[in-house]
């Protein structure tokens, strides 16, 4: 059904979205749908900026110190503050410390460039391991996906995980298999058939060890994430 | 060391830098906007660990997301929307064994004694006001399912009113909401 010719359900279903009465899958298709559309998105908007001001009424409240250190750390090109925070009267080059700081900022300027900042990298996911812990990024542009792994992850014996790029109205495509130690940050080529733009999901399955025989899932999705432009 | 967040053009100054990439504009949002979504998440989540897991998440995106930012709409209902939508999804997927905790007086949920301060508080003047027009069992339904980020299922439950009808007050009350916001508003 063509939502914008129902502007009253269009209403509704964005103030039940913005509510939270909206749920399950319905939901999840609403919130897709936002991002493909913006004359929907500016709906949504509207309710929010009604809604969302009773949300800040009451007392505040300081957020664990631990949020800001978890934010950071996953911002593209970051730098532990150990490297960031040296600091010298002293001219550099003359510092004792300095042969150690030039190793580590060799290899801070090594993660920088692998770790490119959001221009050639436009869009990405988070993939969240069972307890909501983020646990794979991914970040893509037309060609290829890069995939960063922030947790370790159990894997039973003689499994592995497979990552799938989920595009409207074609079969899942094999990204390949997923790694499961923060060590590990593969770029995955994308098929050749497939822009990486027109991928809306990205979703995990666990298949035999070595990936799925079918080329198709055979597993359930464990996980799933939007590809957003960052 | 969080700052308060009265000062929404320099809010929307962070925000838009944000969305360039400054980090540093980022961070300053965080500490001028922590403290007041912080509540956000823990009103849904009820617990400290869980709301500053959510809280995490949240952040990310809207670091992610502050290029969809429009100028203009409020900085912090943006970024409320986002923490709240992710302790909704929070929420859903846990069990359903949350803490207990104290029950808001529903019918005069509305803070109105505090309604004249703080963040947006000539959007949540109107908002109140439009309330205030719906007929009483509207206006519970939409403020439980609001403040508990309850399904239909748990305000029926709450209200001991059968799902048919409260489903039927929640639209109603949604669609008379949008008519006098937009009256009011203009």
């Amino acid at each position: 059904m063509e939502l914008r010719k129902s502007p009253k359900l269009a209403e509704l279903l964005a103030a039940s979205y913005v509510l939270g009465t909206l749920q399950g899958r319905a939901r999840l298709r609403f919130a897709q749908l936002i991002r493909q559309r913006p004359w929907l998105a500016r709906i949504v908007a509207r309710w929010e900026d009604a809604l969302l001001p009773k949300a800040l009424v009451g007392p505040t409240r300081e957020a664990p110190a631990a949020v800001w250190h978890a934010v950071e750390a996953q911002l593209p090109g970051h730098v532990p503050s150990r490297i960031q925070d040296a600091s010298s009267t002293r001219p550099w080059w003359r510092a004792s410390w300095w042969p150690a700081l030039s190793a580590a900022l060799t290899v801070a300027l090594l993660v920088v460039w692998l770790w490119p900042g959001p221009a050639p990298m436009p869009y990405m996911a988070v993939l969240t391991n069972p307890q909501g812990k983020p646990t794979w990024v991914i970040q893509a542009n037309a060609h290829d996906m890069r995939l960063r792994t922030l947790e370790n992850v159990a894997l039973p014996r003689g499994r592995s995980y497979q990552l799938w790029a989920l595009v409207p109205d074609h079969k899942p495509i094999s990204m390949g298999l997923l790694p499961t130690s923060p060590s590990e940050s593969p770029v995955l080529p994308a098929p050749d058939h497939i822009d990486m733009r027109s991928v809306e999901l990205v979703a995990v399955t666990m298949e035999p060890a070595g990936g799925s025989p079918t080329g198709q899932p055979t597993g359930p999705i464990l996980f799933k994430a939007y590809l957003v432009r960052s | 060391m969080s700052r308060p967040a009265e000062d929404t053009e320099a809010l929307e100054q962070l925000l838009l830098a944000t969305a360039r990439g400054d980090q540093q504009a980022f961070k300053r949002f965080y500490d001028c906007s922590s403290a007041h979504l912080y509540p956000v998440a823990l009103r849904i989540l009820r617990e400290e660990g869980k709301a500053a897991e959510c809280l995490q998440e949240a952040y990310l995106k809207i670091w992610l997301r502050a290029a969809d930012y429009e100028k203009g709409r409020s900085p912090l209902a943006w970024a409320a929307a986002i923490v709240r939508y992710q302790a909704i999804d929070f929420l859903r997927r846990l069990p359903k064994d949350l803490p207990e905790w104290e029950e808001p007086d529903w019918e005069h949920a509305d803070f109105s004694a505090d309604s004249g301060s703080g963040p947006c508080a000539r959007e949540r003047r109107l908002l109140e006001e439009c309330l205030a027009q719906l007929p009483q069992d509207q206006r519970q339904a939409i403020s439980q399912a609001f403040y508990r980020a309850a399904t239909y299922e748990e305000v029926a439950q709450f209200s001991g009113t059968a799902l048919g009808t409260v489903k039927s007050w929640i639209r109603r009350g949604l669609l008379a909401l949008r008519e006098c916001l937009e009256h009011g508003a203009a």
